[in-house]
């Protein structure tokens, strides 16, 4: 038994809703662009959406005077448009929860507020430092939008969200909840910037995954959240798709780095094509983790050709339109693998050129329209060799 | 959900809990130099044998991973087939160390290591890279729910065959600036101390023996909308076919904030008025995942039979065979747990 897919929500750099990230993914619009919103002394490109705080606020009809950290803010968005989307209303006596997942938590906001404690020692607004905790922006949604019976929060590095998804997916099959709102956020923040370039993994340019000359990634922010339901709470409505199987393992290779085998992210696509009951030639479309990094496109690539032979599904990176949203990639690339399968479309990797060497693998290029989708593997990779996979099927398989 | 068993429990307190038989025996006082209860530490070099890997792991790494590696020396297996981490604010001086070396340096030539190290999961992944250990590894970090998922992610993974034996431990730890930061918020103004450690759980679906205890379920919440935490009780008791009666013991969560304590002195002249109770905050401090501390203390009460002292018993106990705890993280995350003596 699996459960069913009946929202969805998205707020990215291309985009504040599932129509505008569409729009932009079917028109190879990439969302990567100058910092905007706050100082960096790094010159690097990143996925930023392009609406302050306020303006956020504002859209919520939030008051202005309160603070709340950017994390709260796209998550409240996201949640709101997957629970509008469900059609599900708070108050209808079903047990929902929320299970979200960040990197980052509130620190868009703390690291303001340490700076200024490290100039002077009762330095610093208090209301910067209160959300700074990964369990404040998931409590502050909760309320924004009524749901009170369960929340956690999940903090896996990049593959955070994935497994927001896989917890609520086990909770709704144990009987623990009936709906679960599941996903993941992540701000672009300092911290972030500041520690993925050093690193040095960040690239000057757009990323180019699975390129030969691809020189890192592109940050960029975000939330994005799915509405899970079992089957006895469907009544009338009708699903997107079917979360058909996941699994959850450890690489256990290096602290930042995939091993070079694929061999963590091997277990994960294939755990969660066994638990789905499908074969790796069942697969239609994987939404590739592909960061654009040296290491993660390497042992990304030598899994899929391992786990699919000569027989590759198509695949592709969509972090040339969004940049690399960390904990949230899992949840937002988990809505454009839903809208692969609903639209029937394949996404691209549009400015891909020149194949690894070692690998040689090509991604889409260029949008497919009537691809035949009906089987969709999303897969997302973290730090601590912590590796997911997702696989969502339409109702026909 | 399935019989969960608590295997092999270890825990780095402000107490003595490390490598030792006793059982809040001498119980160690705060130095009243220090306005929060630290960790007493062991010689990390005979528990952490990598010294690479040791020197590296800040202070909050090195606790988390010799308790867990304790915990599963003790047990009956080499390697759990899960490690789920529990932690409410993660790797915070490696956290701090990062953001002040972006100030100081002006976003110029940082040392990635504390960043690396600041992730929430990096516990769990150094546990992980030092079994060898390729297996699901969640790490969950929501305030006071940070433990109860962890435990309530393993019970299931049990329940379906996924795992015979998962890890589950719960760390924070107290930086300097924390404490500022949480004074100037007003959390120690009313009697609350603050503290820090790691707690682990080996769980498996076998009783043996050595067994400490039976997991029986935990639930979380929050009280919205004027919900009663009574009503909350009743109601967890009543799904297990229980009332206040049949329960032997109830620990309590309180941490010492005379404000945050009403709800617990109003349990104790209310619903728990004819059931005896016992406290552990004091002994460990508050922090997000204390009330892994106190699933600590009943797996031991459990086990040994034996309510100590140091945990304020009040009321005359007959039996310890069935033991609530209800935890309170600042009145916001509440959580009542249930175990059984084996």
């Amino acid at each position: 038994m699996s459960s069913y897919v009946t929202g969805i929500g998205v707020i990215s750099a291309i985009g504040k809703n599932v129509k505008e990230n569409l729009e932009a993914l079917l028109a190879k619009r990439t969302g990567i662009s100058c910092l905007t919103l706050f100082e960096s002394t790094h010159d690097v490109p990143v996925g930023e959406l392009k609406l302050s705080n306020e303006e956020l606020q504002q859209m919520l009809g939030l008051p202005i005077t309160k603070t709340y950290s950017r994390t709260a803010l796209l998550g409240m968005v996201a949640v709101k448009e997957a629970l509008t989307d469900a059609g599900i209303k708070t108050n209808s006596g079903l047990r929902i929860g929320l299970i979200s997942s960040t990197s980052a938590g509130g620190m868009d906001l703390s690291e303001n507020f340490y700076k200024e404690m490290l100039a002077k020692p009762n330095g610093g607004r208090l209301r910067n430092v209160i959300s700074h905790d990964c369990g404040d922006s998931t409590e502050k949604i909760a309320d924004f939008v009524g749901i009170r019976d369960y929340v956690t929060t999940i903090s896996t590095a990049c593959s955070s969200s994935a497994n927001a998804i896989m917890l609520a997916d086990r909770m709704l099959k144990h009987n623990l909840l009936d709906v679960v709102v599941a996903g993941g956020i992540d701000p672009l923040c300092l911290f972030t910037i500041n520690g993925f370039s050093s690193l040095m993994i960040l690239d000057k340019e757009l990323c180019r995954p699975f390129d030969e000359t691809r020189a890192g990634l592109n940050l960029g922010e975000g939330a994005g959240f799915i509405v899970l339901q079992r089957e006895d709470t469907l009544k009338d409505k009708k699903p997107y798709c079917q979360l058909a199987g996941y699994a959850n393992e450890n690489d256990s290779y290096h602290q930042t780095a995939t091993s070079p085998d694929g061999d963590g992210p091997l277990r994960a696509m294939a755990g969660a094509l066994k638990k789905a009951g499908l074969k790796p030639e069942d697969v239609d479309y994987v939404n590739v983790h592909g960061t654009g990094t040296g290491n993660n496109d390497q042992s990304e690539g030598t899994a899929l050709k391992r786990l699919f032979g000569d027989k590759i599904p198509h695949f592709s990176s969509t972090k040339v339109y969004t940049g690399h949203t960390l904990g949230a990639a899992g949840g937002i690339e988990a809505v454009y693998s839903i809208l692969s399968i609903t639209q029937d479309v394949v996404f691209s990797t549009y400015n891909f050129k020149n194949p690894m060497t070692d690998i040689m693998l090509t991604p889409v290029v260029d949008t497919i329209h009537n691809a035949g989708v009906n089987v969709v593997m999303s897969n997302s990779f973290g730090f601590g060799g912590n590796v997911s996979s997702l696989v969502f099927s339409s109702l026909k398989k | 959900m399935k019989s969960c068993y608590i295997e092999n429990i270890s825990s780095i307190s402000p107490q003595n809990t490390f490598g030792t038989e006793e059982f809040l025996d001498n119980i160690i006082e705060r130095n009243p130099e220090i306005p929060y209860l630290s960790a007493i530490e062991p010689d990390y070099k005979l528990c952490i044998l990598n010294a690479g890997l040791r020197r590296r792991m800040s202070h909050v790494i090195k606790m988390g991973v010799a308790v867990a590696l304790e915990c599963v020396k003790g047990s009956t297996v080499e390697n759990p087939d899960a490690i789920i981490t529990a932690t409410g604010l993660g790797c915070l001086a490696d956290t701090e160390k990062f953001l002040n070396s972006i100030v100081v340096n002006n976003e110029q030539l940082l040392n990635p290591t504390a960043f690396i190290q600041s992730t929430f999961n990096t516990i769990g992944a150094q546990i992980a890279l030092i079994l060898e250990n390729k297996g699901y590894n969640f790490t969950y970090v929501h305030r006071g729910f940070s433990f109860e998922t962890a435990l309530i992610d393993a019970m299931m993974q049990l329940t379906d065959d996924e795992a015979t034996r998962v890890l589950v431990g719960a760390i924070d730890e107290i930086t300097p600036s924390e404490y500022e930061v949480t004074k100037r918020l007003g959390f120690w103004r009313n009697g609350a101390v603050m503290g820090e450690g790691a707690q682990f759980f080996m769980l498996s679906s076998e009783k043996t023996e050595s067994s400490y205890a039976e997991l029986i379920d935990v639930h979380q919440f929050q009280l919205k909308d004027n919900e009663k935490a009574d009503d909350k009780i009743n109601a967890f008791l009543d799904k297990h076919s229980l009332t206040m009666k049949d329960v032997d013991l109830v620990v309590l969560g309180n941490s010492g904030d005379k404000r945050l304590d009403v709800l617990f002195q109003n349990f104790k002249s209310g619903i728990l008025a004819n059931t005896p109770t016992a406290e552990f905050k004091h002994l460990c401090g508050e922090y997000h995942t204390a009330a892994s501390f106190g699933v600590w203390c009943i797996a031991n009460i459990l086990k040994r039979q034996k309510l100590p002292f140091a945990m304020h018993p009040n009321g005359k106990v007959d039996k310890l065979e069935r033991v609530l705890l209800y935890n309170s993280y600042q009145n916001v995350n509440h959580s009542i747990y249930l175990l059984e003596a084996i």
